[in-house]
């Protein structure tokens, strides 16, 4: 039944999940161009932030264990670089639907700002 | 220990004193938790830890043991939420958690009342009770933590040494490939499990617990050749 819902929210909007926690969104954008693995994410998250948002290993897992019981992202079986790095490491990729929420997201934060800008909260761009 | 090291196997032994403490606050998660990401947490922290001590400032260590500590205090508590929730987890200890919160929370709660009628009342012996029940509760949340930590780490010890003693190439080999379980203990329910997320190995059931052992030496007697070859390597091995 339970399982059912999920499947049908699955095919409808993904703007239900909407708004996403920081530490998801970032993960989802450290995935979206490529697959990476956690410490990856983790490094690509801290240097796209200039160092202001930094995730710690329990949030981090924490996400992507939620995240992976959503299908919002899936393990890879292939190793991108198998010679560079131990087999222990896991990959991770954005799934379809994990793509659909990422963008729903960036679009609502989009209109967010388009509706600062007008109200003159963004004297740069005004 | 060298030798574990030009392997490019993580040294076992001498990893340096923070992961170990990292590793004992892992304990802090549920066990499910723990067997499914405890590993790559372990080796995040161990990653971050080495690029931070290469940058050598005293004060970055600090705020990166913070927010570790904050991350970890954050992360804890939703992860026990999710696994009370969730009704078949592996280790099935969540029920039996669950009763003892609410049994802590029942008798917490109940003190409190007491104390709270006995000030309005002025009646001391209610007040003494209620505070004979504050202190159980404090001593057995106390004691309670202690066996606990005291239990997890000696068990988790015996494992251990027992791998520190072993030659480096076979420590190696059994990083790579687990712990396989034998003997009528290895029926124990979910020891594998257990032993595995308190090790960090792959934990295996030999097919045959009860007979493995004299399965194993039959073939070995069978195999005259083998015998000898193993005999020889170990005249090699305990000679030196």
């Amino acid at each position: 039944m339970k399982k059912a819902d999920k499947q049908s929210k699955h095919r409808e909007s993904p703007e239900v999940f909407l708004p996403l926690t920081p530490a998801v969104f970032h993960i989802l954008l450290a995935l979206a161009d490529r697959e990476r693995h956690g410490y990856h994410i983790m490094q690509e998250v801290e240097e796209r932030t200039e160092g202001k948002v930094r995730l710690g290993p329990g949030t981090l897992y924490g996400s992507i264990k939620r995240m992976l019981a959503a299908g919002w992202i899936e393990e890879t079986e292939e190793r991108p670089d198998p010679d560079l790095d131990d087999e222990r490491r896991r990959y991770y990729r954005l799934s379809d639907f994990g793509f659909r929420i990422a963008s729903a997201e960036a679009e609502r934060l989009e209109r967010l700002v388009k509706s600062a800008r007008v109200k003159k909260l963004l004297s740069r761009h005004s | 220990m060298t030798s574990s090291r030009e392997n490019g196997q993580p040294p076992l032994t001498n990893s340096p004193l923070a992961v170990q403490v990292y590793s004992l606050l892992l304990r802090g998660y549920p066990s499910a938790f723990r067997a499914e990401y405890g590993r790559q947490m372990e080796q995040l922290f161990r990653t971050c830890y080495r690029t931070e001590k290469e940058r050598g400032d005293r004060l970055r260590l600090v705020s990166f043991w913070l927010r570790t500590l904050l991350d970890f205090v954050s992360t804890v508590p939703r992860e026990h939420l999710e696994n009370l929730g969730k009704e078949n987890s592996t280790m099935k200890n969540s029920g039996r958690d669950a009763v003892a919160l609410l049994g802590c929370i029942g008798i917490i709660v109940a003190a409190f009342l007491l104390l709270s009628y006995g000030r309005k009342h002025e009646a001391s012996s209610i007040l003494m009770f209620g505070h004979a029940l504050d202190a159980l509760v404090v001593s057995g949340v106390i004691g309670n933590l202690i066996v606990f930590l005291l239990v997890k780490t000696t068990r988790f010890n015996a494992v251990r040494v027992a791998l520190e003693r072993t030659p480096p190439e076979l420590s190696a080999d059994i990083v790579e490939r687990g712990i396989v379980l034998t003997g009528g203990g290895a029926l124990l329910k979910n020891l594998d499990k257990r032993l595995s997320i308190e090790t960090g190995l792959p934990v295996s059931l030999a097919e045959d617990p009860l007979a493995s052992v004299v399965l194993g030496t039959g073939k070995m007697l069978s195999d005259f050749d083998l015998l000898k070859r193993v005999k020889w390597d170990n005249s090699l091995t305990t000679g030196t």
